[in-house]
């Protein structure tokens, strides 16, 4: 018998893990009778308690997918006769659940069925040649909270069955993030998140496998992170952390950090389409070798996925079509390490419904999901490399990324209507001269070049574990942006409100030290130090011109008062940030830990705000956060709940000006709040509950942050398993259902105002029989019809005889009820199937 | 659900019943002609010693905006008549009158309707409901429009923004006339259509507040004190009177006169619960 233990590193750094489980005492493994000579691979997750013993034993799935169910007897009997050592966090015993993979071959004694012509079984042989592997690693309370209490380690598990149809929504496990779109399908999700309006990705660092996301120098938004690319099925885990808190925390880690780990479980060969509501059409294929295809690509972080997708949207407006490619290759090093090369590709076009005048739909003037400007829309595409490579040597553990992101972005929004045109002198108003109207025409082009590394040290100090990180960061983006305006209609471009090129470079580095001094007692923390280089050329400096008998439409001027000059400018900047973070964690009783963390996080500058030769004005952020988690294991069940009281504080914030339609900088702002979460899993369900309130206030006039919720509510549950005594033709019916649940309090608005608060439920079930899987997913279950997003400003859509100049509600309407269908064949259950057939 | 959504709304607003700053309101828009006790013709000598007897006097005014910027007033203290003309002339004219469309400023409320106005009746008549936010407003902003989608221009002749009928004397001369004011590019060649079309910067002081009512009062006397109505002597008679042109002094100083910042127009402010507050509409 052959064991391989693999500790999983999380992305962007090398994993600060807990001692797994190991097995200690081996037990003897039986070829089953109905085995038929062929080789089987059983996935298993077992729950190891304090003691060692495997408390809970469930069988995951086998590969092939209709392997004969002997197997699965068979991986059970073994498993539950093992004795473990159970994990250790610092020296102390802790239950943790891992994943097992059994691969189960016949005796010598019997050839293998591979062959077409293999011969009838013979009586088993008392034991049978077998190989296990470790695929995860613990996943109870050692993992947890390490940084924070709201440092959160997410296996999406079972409740991936709980409807979510991108990669971005999966972030709603996390307690009080809420999302909404603004732009249409491809355009990247706002994010709210304990008090922050983090827009796309302006207060919030995303990353995958270690590549960063956000994007310097977006014209629409700085930090502007879409993860549309993703392909929802390729996410095995997510790791947020709320809060600036962990040394490896970078740029934008305002609000927080999200990190995504890419990896398919479910092992095979899998075509799976899904269509319904709104002329919405989805195919994926997703390839994940399995063990008996291939053991070097059967691990988890092997697979290979295209999905095509395609819609005509809820309302007026809102097509879209988009493409997405990902290949993941995770190459073990046997007990060296592991490399991780990562391709991504992704397009999408897509069309934007933009605002709806809450005047205007009361008075019958425009749909619920209407659109005022039909060319409102965008087009996206991104493509990305990375390699890593992970080592252990001896007490060491080093890691090395390089990575690539090519980038694209063109989005057309019209936030005000025809309400900053400048008029010819012979249009009347609201006369027959055609007005150009505010279409915006924001364009992105970045490319992305940088590597990460850390190397840790582990050592033991009286038998508790200590550790030392040393890591840097090292990133340099090139890239254009512009925002043009365009003549309503005919999409003419007829104004420069910005067009630049620039060069930004950042190299971090940080040092995160952990000290366990006592058992009970964890401190940990570092500085993170952090070096900006700005090169910026404003390729349209004088955007207007104030010189006398100049024309009004004048651009890129190269005429000022004291004569020609060049319309372009360059500017160049630096800047330099340390950023201390530290965490104290005490463990009072088994299995409640109580946890204080402070944190320095900073945003670096808009390039639009960067004056030649500044000190780059970051956006400093001081973040504190206290509270407690608890995780029990009650019988079967597994109980994670956790408290926290969080403050932070931005002395520098941004808003979104909808004029302008881009963010621009806003007085200071604290943010203080409650959050509650718990999560109970068990062997047939997978429950989440969260409950977030946070107040964002300006220190200036202590008035409310506008535009951010107050009180979020997420729930998700998921029940799964085999019905019993439920076959059809022979084969076991499997049933999986979920649903989700989002309450959101009213949220406040410019001038005193709320918006509505809405109650959405999502509903998922799922019915696997042998190769083939059928699914129903029915979003907005109650087909309420709700404001996804609320806005008071300016705008004027024409709407009505005369100028409308003073704020106005305005909203963008969220998705009705939408009914899904959708079908997955298992090709390698199917193959074996027809194998056996034959 | 909905008693758990009651439960988590009221979680929300405690410690939360805090603001986002300023609120928006409705108020009543209501004009009428100079204030006085009946209505009827108005007699006045103009400060160029005409006597003038006005029978019927009519303007159609709206939209109305009001706007945080003080009045030019307050501007001249600071600024030379040089840079006040040159900060109203400078090109910045938005189509539709952006946030900045006044040559400064922001625009706080707004009333979206139009009137054709008996400026010889004291008697103040609705125009609409307007809409704003809390600030004080420092001057007012009125649109003097040829025509419309209400299809209201008809009331008014020849395409006009303002018509007088009357009669005007002086050492003996008796002139009965008649005068309108039609906006085009023609009148004043240079201005921008939109900006011929807009009174702006009108001084009004108005605490706005829900529920109140704003008050405009239109004095036509301005609009003539520079009218020289000799002009109209050569001029041939139709219907009894005498009609000025865009080009001689009457219908200059009607031109002039209805797009006066000062001394025209005057808005007033009246709290909800005012005694000149009207019943509801």
């Amino acid at each position: 018998m052959f064991a391989t233990l693999l500790v999983l590193l999380g992305a962007g750094q090398v994993a600060a893990a807990p001692t797994p489980p190991r097995v200690a005492q081996p037990a003897p493994l039986r070829y089953p009778e109905d085995g038929a000579g062929l080789v089987v691979v059983v996935r298993l997750e077992v729950l190891v308690d304090e003691q060692g013993k495997p408390a809970e034993v469930q069988v995951l799935g086998t590969d092939p997918a209709d392997a004969p169910p002997g197997f699965a007897a068979a991986a059970l009997e073994h498993v539950r006769a093992l004795r473990f050592v159970p994990a250790q966090d610092g020296g102390v015993p802790v239950a943790a659940r891992v994943g097992l993979t059994l691969r189960i071959a016949p005796p010598a004694s019997l050839p293998a069925a591979a062959s077409p012509r293999a011969p009838s079984p013979v009586s088993p042989p008392p034991s049978a040649p077998a190989e296990e592997r470790f695929s995860a690693v613990v996943r109870g309370a050692a993992r947890q909270g390490e940084r924070a209490v709201s440092d959160l380690r997410i296996e999406i598990g079972q409740l991936r069955v709980v409807p979510r149809r991108s990669a971005g929504e999966l972030l709603t496990l996390a307690p009080g993030i809420l999302l909404t779109n603004e732009g249409g399908e491809g355009h990247a999700q706002r994010v709210f998140l304990r008090g922050f309006d983090a827009r796309e990705g302006q207060d919030m660092e995303f990353s995958v496998g270690g590549v960063p996301i956000n994007e310097v120098a977006n014209a629409h938004g700085q930090g502007y992170a879409d993860t549309h690319f993703l392909i929802p099925e390729t996410i095995a885990s997510l790791r947020v952390i709320e809060g600036p808190f962990d040394p490896r925390q970078g740029d934008f880690a305002v609000a927080g950090s999200a990190e995504y780990r890419l990896g398919v479980d479910e092992r095979g060969l899998r075509l799976s389409y899904r269509g319904g509501s709104f002329n919405s059409h989805r195919v994926l294929l997703l390839w994940a070798p399995g063990c008996t295809v291939s053991r070097v690509l059967c691990r988890p972080g092997t697979f290979g996925a295209v999905e095509l997708g395609q819609s005509d949207g809820f309302g007026q407006n809102r097509f879209s079509q988009r493409a997405a490619a990902t290949a993941q290759l995770d190459l073990g090093l046997g007990d060296w390490g592991s490399l991780l090369v990562l391709a991504t590709h992704y397009a999408s076009r897509f069309k934007s419904p933009g605002v709806v005048r809450q005047d205007d739909y009361e008075a019958g003037r425009i749909d619920f999901f209407g659109s005022y400007d039909l060319q409102q829309g965008g087009d996206a595409t991104r493509t990305t490399l990375s390699a890593r490579l992970e080592a252990r040597l001896g007490s060491f553990e080093l890691m090395q990324q390089a990575f690539l992101t090519l980038r694209n972005l063109r989005l057309r929004e019209n936030f005000t209507g025809f309400l900053l045109d400048v008029q010819r002198p012979n249009q009347a108003p609201r006369g027959a001269d055609p007005q150009r109207g505010d279409l915006l025409d924001a364009t992105t082009q970045e490319l992305t070049v940088g590597g990460r590394g850390a190397a840790r040290l582990r050592g033991t100090l009286r038998g508790l574990t200590q550790q030392l990180e040393v890591g840097y960061l090292a990133r340099h983006d090139r890239n254009q942006a512009a925002q043009l305006r365009l003549r309503s209609g005919t999409v003419v471009p007829y104004r420069t409100d910005f067009h630049y090129a620039a060069g930004q470079t950042n190299i971090a580095a940080y040092v995160d030290l952990e000290l366990r001094p006592l058992r009970w007692l964890t401190l940990r923390g570092g500085v993170r130090g952090d070096f900006f280089h700005f090169d910026i050329e404003n390729r349209c400096d004088q955007i207007d011109s104030n010189v006398p008998r100049a024309p009004l439409d004048v651009e890129c001027y190269s005429l000022d008062r004291y004569g020609y000059r060049n319309p372009t400018a360059r500017r160049t900047a630096t800047g330099v940030l340390l950023q201390p973070r530290i965490t104290l964690q005490v463990e009072p009783l088994r299995g409640l830990v109580l946890t204080g963390s402070y944190g320095h996080g900073a945003r670096s500058a808009d390039l639009l705000f960067i004056g030649d030769g500044d000190d780059t004005p970051f956006s400093s952020i001081r973040a504190a956060e206290g509270g407690g988690l608890l995780y029990r294991v009650l019988g079967p069940l597994e109980l994670t709940v956790r408290g926290a009281f969080f403050y932070t504080h931005v002395d520098r914030d941004l808003l979104f000006n909808q004029t302008l339609g881009r963010n621009t900088l806003a007085p200071g702002t604290t943010r203080l709040g409650l959050l509650g979460a718990g999560r109970l899993l068990g062997p047939w369900l997978d429950l989440s509950l969260s409950v977030t309130w946070a107040r964002a206030t300006f220190d200036d006039t202590g008035l409310l942050v506008p535009y951010v919720p107050e009180v979020v509510v997420r729930a998700d549950g998921a029940g799964f398993g085999p019905l019993p005594r439920l076959r059809l033709l022979g084969e076991p019916l499997g049933l999986t259902g979920g649903v989700g649940l989002t309450y959101v309090a009213p949220r406040p608005l410019p001038l005193s105002e709320r918006g509505d608060p809405y109650v959405l439920l999502d509903t998922q079930l799922r019915a696997r029989w042998h190769f083939v899987e059928l699914g129903v997913m029915i979003e907005n279950l109650l087909d309420r019809r709700y404001r996804l997003n609320e806005f008071n400003y300016v705008s004027d859509f024409r709407s009505r005889p005369y100028p409308t100049l003073v704020p106005e509600r305005h909203f963008i309407a969220g998705p009705p009820l939408t009914v899904l269908a959708s079908i997955a064949l298992h090709a390698d259950a199917l193959l074996g199937e027809l194998r056996r057939k034959r | 659900m909905m008693r758990a959504s009651s439960l988590l709304a009221v979680l929300a607003l405690v410690g939360g019943c805090e603001v986002t700053g300023l609120s928006r309101l409705s108020f009543l828009l209501r004009a009428g002609g100079l204030d006085r006790p009946a209505a009827g013709p108005l007699s006045w000598v103009t400060r160029a010693g005409w006597d003038v007897r006005l029978e019927e006097a009519r303007v159609a005014v709206g939209p109305f905006y009001f706007n945080v910027a003080p009045p030019l007033q307050g501007l001249a203290r600071s600024a030379g008549p040089a840079q006040v003309l040159a900060r109203l002339l400078l090109p910045a004219a938005h189509a539709d009158a952006g946030q900045e469309h006044t040559a400064g400023g922001r625009i706080v409320a707004q009333v979206t309707h139009r009137i054709v106005l008996d400026v010889l009746s004291p008697t103040l008549v609705t125009v609409g409901r307007g809409d704003g936010i809390s600030e004080l407003v420092r001057t007012a902003e009125l649109w003097l429009l040829p025509d419309d989608r209400a299809g209201i221009s008809g009331v008014l002749p020849r395409r006009s923004v303002a018509y007088v009928l009357g009669e005007a004397s002086r050492a003996g001369e008796v002139v009965a006339f008649a005068a309108y004011v039609v906006l085009q590019e023609s009148a004043v060649p240079g201005q921008p259509l939109e900006r011929l079309r807009t009174v702006r910067r009108i001084p009004a002081e108005l605490p706005l507040s829900d529920g109140g009512t704003v008050e405009l009062r239109v004095d036509p006397r301005p609009w003539l004190d520079q009218a020289d109505f000799s002009d109209l002597l050569g001029y041939p008679v139709e219907d009894g009177r005498r009609v000025a042109r865009p080009e001689d002094s009457v219908g200059r100083a009607l031109s002039h006169g209805v797009r006066l910042a000062q001394g025209v127009y005057e808005f007033r402010w009246r709290p909800p619960g005012d005694a000149g507050e009207p019943p509801p509409n």
